[in-house]
């Protein structure tokens, strides 16, 4: 049998106009960024649970335990995989214009392809998680090259969306809203909190998902977070709560919403008024030119207003919300976070956390900077869920 | 990213074969003078610590610290809140929390006496995380070791074969049902996911082709700490059935050790049916490589030893670049192949 791994891959680009466009649009502002900088060229590493910036270069869902994509200063990009079946679909998106087969922990490929250019100083993003097999590799196999992180540089690229992300983003809104009919809708006592994701992952890749990332938490008032699901029974009188985030065309979409087995407690309803209240006030605020702190702020002051202060600290809860892009978890949304938040920029404002009055609560949507203020991606009602709905329907 | 079940059930694996698995790493740890094994995982690669404690790493990365002598450490990013749910589903107890890798492991060592830290896999290691470590206990010598945790993790115990066991039924019953006719290539994928995550799958990963009609799906599924590698190829080219009889012929002659040109060989004839021009492979992954698709310990030349779970995948690629695949999990056994995914 002939080996596979000599094949050149049978693909050709299709790229569309607006495509086109958008890479362009994307190589434009990096090359800016490297001028900048004084890269030659950047070389995106993704491992499998970081690949937003291999996904930036190449519009390409990739599936290799290792990947780059690199973009010199001038010249077309190309990428590499450590799996042989990303080849055709790397190059037949048209976002690069060759793709490569490279083996843990030699990447002989690149490192032949960055010596064929003549790079003296390339800008590494996720330089920091580079498996030291890839980096022995391309120090020694190039020497006098000067590798940098260029992480900050593609994260910073990446946070203003352009319309055609914005797109991509709403039709990923779709998908996310359904996730939330999905999950009220196979809620009922007696099934186990896995049995609610397995509903809610067949719903939404039967709508074109590749991925997702959801957590959950079922119970009353002493549950303190949310983790991956347990066999544990929904109850009547519990309240289930959960961060539901479908990824479509690379995009990942994030909705925060809890709801109540059979009608909700009067603590359940005033726990979500204060979240509500919370959301809303982060909300209020957003506009070009406020910083992640500024939004964490106003949510925060919410509770401390209700005298629930504490409960916004690191031992309850995480951060108020992140950017949502092409990564799902980025620069947080956190009291002294003092990032400014462009028009274009992607987040989720949840001001998740624990209180006393009916444990852990979630809820919070993904916006979108606008000129004057932002708007919210998915339509999803902003209100305490009741499965009691779902047997009405 | 992990999102199905996770749970910790002594009933499955006993507290005796958990404990087994940290001393046989302590053992080798000893015998290569090293004082405390790090063992670094994430999201998309969590095994080496699932393996030794049943720990998901559902989100972010972590390290496990191992001593030659005593019990593990858990140093995570993750925060205290969720140290109950990491307590309830494995078997650790002390777990600690830190924005840095660096300074956890220093402060982990702190009242320890000096002595060699050993890296496990190393070459997989994040090269700045290593770095970090090394300055941050400047008086410990390093070293750079192997894969000791993959490598016995190759071969499974009697009861991981069981859940292996258990787990390939759900998948046959999912795939019976993504396999009937007239559904779409997303209603299958749906099938499965519905199916496998009801049975208890803590993880599905999924890679989709459609080519015309032409569709091709490949997914690698964990229940519990073991994972089952499945692929399917659906469309009408008549040459399509040849795949699975080269794959019969293969898994016939599939024998620990066997030479892997003999299991090619076997398959070539059914091969014959192929379209001119089209370009097979044969190959064999080891269960410990399948959640990273074979791409840790690419292509073996030799056959698997007696008791390994394999998965034999036998790809096409046709005269105009399109991709057909037909792969199945199989436990090698002394006189031939069980399949499990068939």
């Amino acid at each position: 049998m002939t080996d596979v791994t000599t094949l050149t891959p049978g693909a050709t680009s299709t790229l569309e106009p607006a495509d086109a466009a958008e890479r362009a649009l994307r190589h434009r502002k990096l090359r800016a960024a490297m001028a900048d900088q004084g890269l030659d060229a950047i070389l995106a590493y993704a491992p499998a649970w970081r690949r937003e910036n291999v996904r930036y270069l190449t519009d390409t869902s990739v599936g290799g335990t290792a990947t780059f994509a690199l973009l010199p200063l001038d010249g077309p990009a190309t990428a590499y995989s450590t799996r042989l079946s990303d080849l055709a679909p790397l190059v037949r998106t048209g976002w690069v214009d060759d793709a490569r087969l490279i083996a843990l922990p030699g990447a002989d490929a690149l490192v032949d392809a960055v010596a064929d250019l003549g790079l003296r100083r390339i800008g590494v993003g996720h330089l920091e998680l580079l498996p030291l097999g890839f980096d022995r590799a391309i120090r020694e196999g190039m020497p006098g090259v000067e590798l940098v992180s260029a992480t900050k540089l593609l994260d910073e690229a990446r946070m203003v969306k352009s319309e055609w992300e914005l797109e991509r983003m709403r039709t990923a809104a779709a998908v996310s809203d359904a996730a939330w009919n999905a999950f009220v809708e196979v809620l009922e006592p007696g099934i186990t909190e896995y049995d609610i994701v397995a509903g809610v992952e067949a719903e939404i890749k039967r709508l074109g998902a590749e991925d997702n990332f959801m957590l959950i938490a079922s119970g009353k008032d002493e549950v303190l977070g949310m983790t991956p699901p347990s066999r544990r029974v929904i109850q009547p009188g519990d309240m289930v709560r959960t961060e539901l985030t479908p990824q479509t065309g690379g995009y990942w979409l994030q909705i925060c919403r809890s709801v109540t087995v059979g009608p909700p407690s009067a603590e359940q309803q005033r726990s979500f008024e204060l979240f509500r209240e919370a959301a809303d006030a982060g909300f209020a605020v957003v506009k070009p030119g406020v910083t992640a702190h500024e939004v964490a702020v106003a949510e925060n002051d919410v509770f401390r207003k209700h005298g629930l202060g504490e409960y916004c600290s690191d031992q309850w809860t995480r951060v108020r919300g992140h950017g949502v892009g092409l990564h799902l978890d980025e620069t947080p949304i956190i009291e002294g976070n003092h990032t400014v938040l462009p028009e274009g920029a992607t987040f989720i404002i949840h001001p998740n956390t624990f209180t006393p009055i009916a444990g852990y609560h979630v809820f919070g949507d993904q916006v979108v900077v606008t000129a004057t203020g932002a708007e919210y991606f998915v339509s999803t009602e902003r209100r305490l869920f009741s499965s009691d709905e779902r047997s009405r329907r | 990213m992990k999102r199905g079940l996770v749970v910790l059930d002594h009933d499955e694996v006993s507290v005796d074969e958990w404990s087994g698995r940290i001393a046989a790493l302590q053992a080798d740890l000893r015998a290569q003078g090293v004082d405390l094994a790090l063992i670094y995982n994430d999201v998309s690669r969590g095994d080496d610590i699932g393996y030794l404690t049943n720990l998901v790493i559902y989100w972010n990365e972590g390290v496990l610290a191992v001593p030659a002598e005593g019990e593990a450490t858990l140093l995570t990013k993750l925060s205290k809140r969720v140290f109950p749910w990491m307590q309830r589903t494995s078997n650790l107890s002390d777990i600690r929390s830190g924005r840095a890798f660096g300074a956890l492991v220093s402060a982990h060592v702190a009242d320890r006496p000096a002595g060699t830290i050993g890296f496990v896999d190393a070459e997989l290691w994040p090269a700045g995380v290593v770095r970090e470590i090394e300055a941050a206990v400047p008086e410990w010598r390093t070293k750079l070791l192997g894969p000791l945790v993959r490598d016995r993790r190759a071969l499974p115990s009697e009861a991981e074969l069981s859940l292996l066991r258990t787990g390939a039924g759900i998948l046959r019953d999912a795939l019976a049902a993504a396999t009937a006719d007239g559904l779409g290539a997303r209603d299958r994928i749906a099938a499965i996911e519905d199916i496998a995550r009801r049975g208890g799958f803590a993880d599905l990963l999924f890679r989709m082709a459609d080519d015309d009609g032409h569709v091709t799906f490949e997914a690698a599924g964990q229940y519990r700490n073991g994972w089952l590698l499945i692929a399917r190829t659906f469309g009408d080219e008549p040459w399509l059935p040849a795949l699975a009889d080269a794959q019969r012929a293969a898994l016939g002659a599939v024998r620990p050790g066997v030479e892997w040109s003999a299991v090619e060989a076997s398959a070539a004839s059914a091969l014959d049916a192929l379209p001119p021009g089209s370009v097979s492979t044969l190959r064999w992954i080891s269960q410990a490589d399948f959640a990273t698709g074979g791409e840790l310990q690419p292509a073996p030349e030799t056959g698997p030893a007696e008791g390994e779970v394999i998965a034999v995948v036998l790809e096409v690629v046709d005269p105009r670049g399109i991709r057909s695949v037909l792969t199945d999990t199989v436990l090698v056994a002394r006189d031939g192949v069980e399949p499990l995914t068939i």
